[in-house]
């Protein structure tokens, strides 16, 4: 019932939003009122059908509604409401949907932002032929499909609804799921906004202005997807375990190529924006990089396009650690038509106003700030399509009839080595440029104090690291020469105009993410140790104890849930670390799931990551076979063969049995051994003997259930058998200045946000004193 | 104008040079256990563990090791130098990244796929 109304509301959605998108066209044509309110009208219906598709899609997993496939796929009711929410874009079609939604809300901005600069009809139409795209996808791919229309080939009965839903991977349930997908997501939808202020620009035939209106947004897109790129950085280290927060992964990869566009994109807008002249809301002069800011809009919103194609379309299943859907090729046909789409028509449009973007074009010098953040964005793209081939060469080769092959993690860290050099000189070099034109002993003057401050930090910092690769230490250099160049900056702006600083500070916290990123990847130390429960051993300079377990998550009967209590001394101060390694229903207990525990300190965090879990010494115990006997351990006149499972009283009284069949010299007979499901079971004498017997373990074989075995235990009533003990085997390892990797970011973040409203500021100001037009004004920008 | 330009496209050129023999160099194709013996090189496996020859974790030596048959039935016995990857019993696919080195492939990484049970389509009804 919820479901049909959320597919009738995605249907509405989409043909309310081609009917916008068709009075809009239409309104550029001819700007009549009557059209732009039908647009507008049919803009809003389409934003409440979407937020009211994605409350109903909320609702019917919030209530467990298990008849739709998604919230079956995705959920179950044992998960806490936090992951219920983020069980709403954890699978495919809800991703979708997510994105649909933000991209319909960010719409609702734009609306207004493209009404106050006068671009209405144009970015509109844009924009809407966007969203309906998107609203296709989730027509075809819809969240509101039942069970019954999923499973069609297994004729269940019409009105058949699961007692429970598959449920969440438990590794993924922790905050982080709430926060990273959304920012992805957020980030994402913003991306749009560039793209659609430059073919906007190209149809209104504004060749300079559009960047001043799109530059806001191409830095909180680049704002908000960098900063969702080093969440999901951040959760890998801390849950998941990987021990590092960077793998070069596909899916990491297809969000990095299009942030690196995005943010080249900036540092051209900025160029541009700079030489050109706009006052009063209009152009009197076209800055520099006129085409390569529109070609470059336009391959951003593609990256994003092909992020998605990549991660969603199945294509490169064996390739990466992430799981992947695939989709079906309706879908997979959907998103490559869509890239290409917007790939396309994004270039013939630039194609098409060739001839007046040929025109003018306007001299950089060499020694002007402007020419090296032009090349400094070269470089980024440089990285961008490094990472593209890298990321793409799985498909490419088969493509062009060479065999699949997949690229080792190398080829970017080598390459990226360089390029990260590159773009930390090239960073310091043009802020220590003046705009315009620089004379020699203007830049000898400016890197007169930071050239030495950190060509001497560079030598300190190797000799007190003693690691001298060539690469590493020059890296090393270039990044403090960044960080000393932007302090300087930053200081000196943060006096007279805070808003000014924004740049800078980016730009500090990218030199020392850099600086943690070299200390991360060339300092990171690991051990790998076992250590017994009540021992300790030594690693790192610490004095590493195992001193026991705790269960945690008691409440939830689906898993078996502990942390690792590691207790590590050092100099007299002690902490407790908890690596966690649990059991969940999920895959049937078969494999732990295991997540690191870290010890957090400012100069670099001790990681301790569980990787097994043995039990030594204790009672011998034996797995049997059906039909496999053994000679018990500690008697060697009796034995032992296991018959079969006794599985009757199992519905009852929730006891599994192994009927065994005991045969002593004189006699035998059967005795049939129970464990309780949840694992505990008992040692029960064997009659006549001096042996107990318990049935430790069933382990389960999925494939044939009759090869199931046991693991049965002996013990001896004569003699008490040496302690059981549990042993853990940890890989530990240093991770020296991580926080410098976290910290840069957030500076990025928070840089990026100064300089949002920096350049909103200066918006308006170009943009001021404008008289109140109604509609849209009918004068061209160039003429 | 004219020799900017041209610095430009000798730039981008290197760029796209650099990128793909740095490609080539550190690519690892797809192949069977009988042509990666031959081959030497580094290279990628798909496959699936062979369950009755067991898999085991020597945790002193940190070493897990398992055998896989090859999508044309050969089989060879995989060395990985880490704990058991994760959801390793439950994958429909293992891919395997490494090296022949004395007739055992050497895997510097194990990707398990396990699309039965998270991402397929199939339901008991029976429940």
């Amino acid at each position: 019932m919820a479901g049909d109304i959320g597919s009738f509301l995605i249907a509405l959605g989409f043909s309310a939003g081609l009917l916008s998108g068709l009075f809009y066209v239409q309104a550029i044509r001819s700007p009549k009122e009557s059209s732009l309110n039908i647009a507008r009208g049919s803009f809003y219906v389409m934003v409440f059908a979407v937020m009211f598709a994605s409350a109903i899609l909320m609702y019917v997993i919030l209530n467990h509604q298990f008849q739709y496939h998604y919230v079956w796929a995705h959920s179950s009711t044992n998960l806490a409401r936090p992951f219920l929410v983020a069980a709403f874009y954890s699978g495919q079609e809800g991703s979708f949907m997510l994105w649909t939604l933000l991209t319909s809300l960010i719409g609702v901005f734009v609306l207004g932002y493209a009404q106050r600069y006068r671009y209405e009809a144009e970015a509109m139409s844009v924009y809407m032929i966007v969203i309906t795209l998107l609203l296709l996808i989730l027509v075809v791919d819809s969240p509101f499909h039942t069970i019954f229309s999923a499973f069609a080939d297994q004729t269940l009965p019409a009105d058949f609804i699961p007692p429970d839903g598959r449920g969440l991977n438990p590794q993924l349930e922790n905050l982080w799921i709430t926060i990273h997908p959304p920012m992805l997501f957020t980030g994402f939808a913003a991306m749009t906004v560039p793209f659609v202020f430059a073919i906007a620009g190209l149809i209104r035939r504004d060749y300079q202005r559009w960047i001043s209106i799109a530059l806001p947004w191409t830095l909180f897109a680049s704002m908000v997807l960098g900063f969702g790129i080093m969440l999901g950085g951040w959760w890998a280290y801390e849950t998941l375990g990987w021990g590092g927060y960077w793998a070069w992964d596909p899916v990491e990869n297809s969000s990095l190529i299009p942030w690196l566009i995005c943010v080249s994109l900036v540092h051209t807008m900025i160029v541009q924006n700079r030489t050109g002249v706009v006052e009063r809301g209009k152009t009197k002069k076209i800055g520099g990089l006129v085409r390569t800011n529109f070609v470059l809009a336009v391959c951003a919103f593609s990256g994003i396009l092909y992020s998605t194609f990549l991660t969603r379309s199945g294509v490169l299943d064996d390739t990466s650690v992430h799981s992947f859907v695939t989709p079906g090729n309706f879908v997979y046909a959907v998103l490559l038509v869509i890239l290409l789409t917007f790939l396309l028509t994004g270039l013939s449009a630039i194609l098409w106003r060739w001839r007046d973007l040929s025109m003018k074009m306007l001299e950089l010098k060499t020694m002007s700030r402007e020419n090296w953040l032009g090349i400094g964005s070269a470089v980024l793209l440089a990285s961008a399509f490094i990472v593209f081939v890298g990321t793409s060469w799985p498909i490419l080769m088969p493509l062009i009839g060479k065999p699949k092959a997949k690229i080792d993690m190398s080829f970017y860290n080598n390459t990226h080595l360089w390029l990260g050099l590159a773009i930390v000189l090239i960073n310091a070099l043009s802020i220590s440029l003046k705009w315009k034109n620089t004379s020699g002993e203007e830049l000898k003057k400016s890197m007169r104090v930071t050239l030495p401050i950190s060509a001497g930090t560079a030598v300190l910092v190797t000799l007190w690291t003693e690691v001298t690769d060539p690469p590493f230490v020059l890296l090393m250099f270039g990044a403090l020469l960044a960080l000393i160049t932007n302090l300087i900056e930053t200081v000196r702006y943060i006096r007279a105009n805070g808003r000014m600083a924004g740049a800078y500070i980016a730009h500090m916290g990218l030199a020392l993410l850099i600086i943690g990123v070299i200390f991360t990847s060339r300092y990171s130390l690991t051990e790998h140790v076992q250590i017994v429960e009540g021992e300790s051993t030594e690693v790192f300079g610490y004095t590493a104890s195992f001193i026991g377990r705790d269960t945690i998550e008691r409440k939830k009967r689906d898993r078996e849930k502990y942390e690792f209590k590691i207790k590590l001394e050092k100099d007299g101060s002690e902490s407790i670390v908890r690596p966690v390694i649990f059991w969940s229903d999920f895959n049937q207990r078969e494999q732990a799931f295991l997540e690191p525990g870290i010890l957090y300190h400012p100069t670099g965090d001790l990681y301790i990551s569980p990787k097994s879990l043995e039990v030594v010494g204790g009672d011998p115990t034996v797995v049997l076979a059906k039909g496999e006997k053994v000679i018990v351990p500690q008697d060697s006149s009796l034995e032992v063969r296991f018959e079969k499972f006794d599985m009757s009283r199992a519905e009852t009284e929730g006891l599994q049995g192994a009927v065994l069949d005991v045969r002593l010299p004189d006699t035998s007979f059967y005795f049939t051994a129970y464990r309780q499901m949840d694992g505990r079971y008992a040692l029960n004498a064997l009659p006549r003997t001096d042996v107990s017997v318990g049935f430790a373990e069933l382990i389960v074989d999925q494939e044939e259930l009759a090869h199931s075995k046991a693991r049965i235990r002996f013990a001896s009533r004569l003699r008490e058998s040496s302690p059981e003990k549990q042993a853990i085997t940890l890989d530990v390892s240093i991770k020296p200045f991580i926080n410098l990797v976290w910290g840069g970011v957030i500076v990025m973040v928070i840089g990026f946000f100064i300089s949002i409203l920096r350049r909103r500021k200066e918006l308006s100001q170009f943009e001021a004193f404008v008289p109140e037009e109604s509609g849209r004004d009918q004068t061209r920008d160039i003429s | 104008m004219k020799p900017k330009y041209i610095a430009g496209m000798v730039v981008a050129a290197g760029v796209i040079i650099v990128a793909v023999v740095f490609a080539l160099d550190s690519q690892q194709i797809y192949m069977l256990f009988d042509d990666a013996v031959l081959s030497g090189e580094q290279v990628q496996v798909r496959g699936t563990w062979v369950k009755g020859k067991g898999a085991e974790y020597n945790p002193e030596a940190n070493l897990f090791t398992f055998t896989l048959r090859d999508e044309a039935g050969g089989e060879m016995k995989v060395h990985y130098y880490d704990a058991k990857p994760n959801n390793f019993e439950l994958a429909e696919e293992i891919v395997v990244g490494g090296r022949v080195e004395n007739k055992v492939f050497v895997a510097s990484n194990v990707l398990t796929k396990c699309p039965s049970k998270y991402e397929a389509d199939s339901i008991h009804v029976s429940t």
